[in-house]
């Protein structure tokens, strides 16, 4: 049995042992230090507990993995020294490039250890730090390394979490005691990231699956529909994991940090990686474009630093030829955006600017009377509206830019994403196939067919295909973070109405257990 | 925050969510639409189909006297002709794409002494359908992940059953709304396969010839994994089981089956991997073994077909008129000679006139 988020084993067992065991230690040790190392102990036994549930092998593998690292910071502790954190760090990547990759080189299938690419980013980004000398790694004990590497909250898909950012975290293990209000919102959030999944993500995902499955019978139509739900039950998918482990962390009375934030809202390229898998984003800017000399050297030297992050963070995602072509891509943009936000768009206002003060002096120096201008109110109006229809623009462009490039995601094999593309670029009438949109069918909108006057109407499941992409997409876009609405939301009666639906509902939903799409990274 | 407002939250939250999840056990216990506890309720329109989940429920709950098991080749036999030609009351246990193990796991199910179909009766007749390139599978190999708790008797991970949605949308409130119930005796029948599948143009529109292979398979290539798979999946219920007469049977694929064989020239392999197999199960006095493959006039007409392998329903009948009355029956001193009837199938038949 497995201990994904989503499943039985987790919300009715794993889950309230965890937080009970973590809670009840406050009632047996007083003194903070034992219960700092009381609470230490028990994360990091559920923790491996729960990488156990996974499989002996991926244990091993991550057991391995830390055991090498912990004798390499006692080294690096000991011995400051360059070379060990080369060793280092070539045993780390060398683990991940070799699962990665020596399938692919080899032609033989080598199953890739779960999670390896987030524990392993994660090592790597505590032995630098360790090496520099971060201050919240000075006295850093074995004990807080594992509760830090192993914390199962963000253990099989992230965030990429910094030692830095639990650290705070950790030194209060021995203060933290049990806060109904904590608890409940974190509960809030683990509900709201279940509900995402379970009922969103899983059912967006029935019609991907099929397209992929039954790519002879794909339309132009359909095609752009799978090209535009996929990346959306992706999204839907991994953010759901995050709020779960960041809700997990809140009740236990501490903080994973943010890996989404909106991404179907960005305006540009660069905004798209601030908020897509943002903890992904930080660890490259921080351990490749910084040392690279990030935007120190020139403009040029950024440009290829940046193209170079989005290369490799294209290889990291798979070892196809596609993902480096999505590598490429979004490189591509995200440096054309750079370059329009810090040399052309400069540049074109200064050459405005500067006309503007040429225009001003002379009418300084003409004898007609100033005119204040009377109407600043509709003037702003208008600017705001123009503004509002801008951004209105880019969101679209991004939100379709994300779901053509994330398509290949998907992708089985090469073939499958070129037959894809295919569709996607041979125009046909538009025409979707009644079986299809049935694809995207939650069971209990059958129900809404039944008691609604949508019975008698003949493109009634049509419609409900479009609710549920909306539907999704609203959530992905126009409605507010869950970590938002966790925290912000008043915990009443009606509240506890509302979210014991939701429970009851996503419990019923956890039947179909499916695993997070990026339990493949 | 007010601790009091907190408090309300969980005295609403608790009370309904413990409420609504029991009324949704007690509902999936009392109408049990996969069978997993009980027999049927008289007059619930019950819907079956899912193999995999209802099957070994209706093995250990519903009454009968002989079973029907195999892949999709058993999809479309209809309980109702065995009744009418062989006197019996058989219940259809098929899984789609169906591995040895899965056969296995089905007749590990119909054999439990302490389930209520055989506290009522012995089985008097096993069908299974053999077909043979599955028998290459690793022996524990299943075509689909076991849903464990609908297949183990421990109560903790039925917990899966009892709190699914699927279950409460699909299997008990929509029969209740829709009032169609499955019909039985052609359960996962391939109604959907309607007339116009079955053509020359339809099977050959979607047929991919395999890769060439210039080196043929060595003729015993694919025996030692087959005699592995009869002496864990299938034999062990022969022997077991004598009281129980066991009918397998080869079915009928179509001529485009038999080019890939040839394409892929493992033709040799493939005919001795059948002989063995016959060999093996005619070594019971309770096995009877039935040889549809070299059914030349069917096979080589492709309108007979849906795609390369999946016949018309009409020769399911036929194939229970065998059973019946021991047309195309083999028997030890017959093995060679059906082989040898494909073979010239095989070497005769014209392929270049199917992709002219």
């Amino acid at each position: 049995m497995n201990l994904v988020f989503n499943s039985y084993g987790f919300v009715f067992l794993f889950l309230p042992l965890t937080v009970g065991g973590y809670t009840l230690a406050e009632h047996i040790w007083s003194d903070k230090e034992t219960l700092a190392g009381v609470r230490r102990l028990l994360l990091t036994a559920a923790s491996v507990l729960y990488m156990a549930s996974f499989g002996l092998r991926s244990l091993l593998i991550f057991l391995c993995s830390i055991s090498v690292t912990i004798v390499f910071s006692l080294l690096l502790r000991r011995f400051h020294s360059k070379i060990l954190l080369t060793a280092a760090l070539v045993l780390q990547v060398g683990a991940l490039v070799y699962f990665k990759y020596a399938g692919v080189l080899t032609g033989s299938r080598i199953a890739l250890p779960l999670a390896v690419s987030f524990y392993t980013f994660s090592q790597i980004s505590w032995l630098v730090d360790l090496y520099r000398r971060e201050p919240e790694l000075e006295n850093w004990t074995v004990s807080e390394y594992l509760t830090y590497i192993t914390f199962f909250p963000k253990l099989l898909q992230g965030p990429i979490t910094r030692f830095a950012e639990m650290k705070p975290h950790l030194d209060r293990l021995g203060d933290i005691r049990f806060d109904v209000e904590s608890f409940t919102r974190g509960f809030l959030l683990f509900l709201l990231g279940l509900f995402e999944k379970v009922i969103l993500a899983d059912t967006l995902n029935v019609p991907v699956d099929y397209a992929y499955s039954h790519l002879n019978a794909i339309r132009f139509a359909e095609a752009w529909i799978i090209t535009v739900a996929y990346p959306l039950s992706l999204y839907l998918d991994f953010s759901a994991y995050c709020n779960m482990g960041r809700g997990v962390a809140r009740m236990l009375g501490m903080d994973l940090p943010e890996n989404f934030d909106k991404p179907y809202r960005s305006v540009n390229g660069s905004e798209l990686w601030g908020r897509w898998h943002s903890s992904l984003n930080r660890f490259f800017v921080r351990y490749i474009y910084i040392p690279l000399g990030g935007s120190r050297r020139g403009n040029a030297r950024t440009l290829a630093n940046m193209m170079l992050v989005f290369v490799i963070s294209g290889l990291w995602h798979g070892s196809t030829w596609y993902f480096l072509v999505w590598g490429c891509m979004n490189g591509i943009l995200a440096t054309l955006t750079w370059a329009w936000i810090h040399i052309a768009r400069p540049a074109i206002r200064g050459k405005l600017s500067h006309s503007r003060n040429s225009e001003a002096v002379t009418a300084a120096t003409s004898t007609e009377p100033d005119h204040e201008p009377d109407h600043k109110t509709g003037a702003s109006l208008v600017s705001r509206i123009l503004h509002g229809i801008r951004t209105a623009f880019c969101v679209l462009f991004m939100d379709l830019w994300l779901s053509v490039t994330f398509m290949i995601f998907h992708g089985p094999d090469s073939a499958s994403v070129l037959a894809m593309v295919r569709k996607l670029l041979t125009p046909q009438p538009l025409r979707v196939a009644e079986y299809f949109a049935t694809q995207f069918e939650l069971s209990e909108l059958w129900y809404l067919i039944k008691i609604t006057p949508l019975s008698h109407m003949p493109y009634s499941r049509y419609y409900l295909m479009w609710i549920m992409l909306i539907g999704s997409w609203a959530c992905a876009c126009l409605l507010p973070k869950a970590r938002t609405v966790s925290e912000k939301i008043k915990i009443n009666a009606f509240t506890g109405f509302v979210f014991s639906i939701l429970f009851v509902w996503c419990v019923l939903a956890l039947g179909k257990v499916t695993e997070f799409a990026y339990f493949a990274f | 925050m007010n601790n009091n407002n907190i408090g309300k939250f969980y005295r609403v939250f608790l009370p309904i969510t413990a409420l609504a999840l029991c009324a949704v056990i007690a509902l999936t216990v009392i109408v049990d639409p996969f069978f997993h506890y009980h027999a049927p309720l008289k007059g619930f329109p019950y819907v079956v189909d899912n193999q995999l989940l209802q099957n070994p429920g209706m093995a250990r709950n519903m009454l009968y006297d002989s079973v029907m098991t195999g892949s999709s080749m058993t999809l479309n036999f209809d309980t109702d002709d065995f009744r009418e030609l062989m006197g019996l009351d058989l219940i259809k246990l098929c899984s789609n794409g169906a591995y040895p193990k899965d056969i296995s796991n089905v007749l590990s199910v119909v054999f439990q002494p302490d389930s209520r179909a055989r506290k009522n009766n012995d089985v008097k007749a096993v069908f299974a359908a053999l077909d043979i390139s599955t028998f290459t599978a690793e022996p524990e190999e299943t075509k689909y992940p076991l849903p464990e708790y609908m297949y183990d008797r421990t109560p903790l991970n039925d917990i899966s059953y009892l709190l699914n949605k699927d279950v409460i949308l699909e299997y008990i409130l929509k029969p209740v709304v829709e009032k169609e119930p499955t019909d039985l005796s052609y359960v996962y029948g391939t109604t959907w396969q309607t007339e116009e599948y079955f053509s020359e143009a339809w099977v050959l529109r979607d047929y991919r010839a395999p890769e060439a292979v210039s080196e043929p398979l060595a003729a015993d290539a694919l025996i030692p994994r087959t005699k592995v798979n009869l002496e864990e999946n299938i034999l062990p219920y022969v022997e077991e089981h004598p009281e129980t007469e066991f009918y397998f049977f080869f079915p009928p694929y179509s001529i485009l089956y038999w080019n890939n064989v040839r394409v892929e020239n493992r033709l040799d392999a493939v005919l001795a991997q059948s002989e063995y197999m016959m060999e093996r199960l005619l070594g019971y006095p309770n096995v009877r073994v039935f040889y549809f493959q070299n059914e030349e006039e069917m096979i080589t007409d492709l309108n007979n077909y849906a795609d390369m392998e999946h016949y018309r329903p009409a020769f399911n009948r036929y194939m229970t008129e065998c059973f019946a009355d021991g047309t195309d029956e083999v028997f030890p001193d017959t093995v060679s000679g059906e082989t040898e009837k494909m073979r010239k199938i095989v070497d005769s038949f014209d392929f270049g006139s199917l992709f002219e």
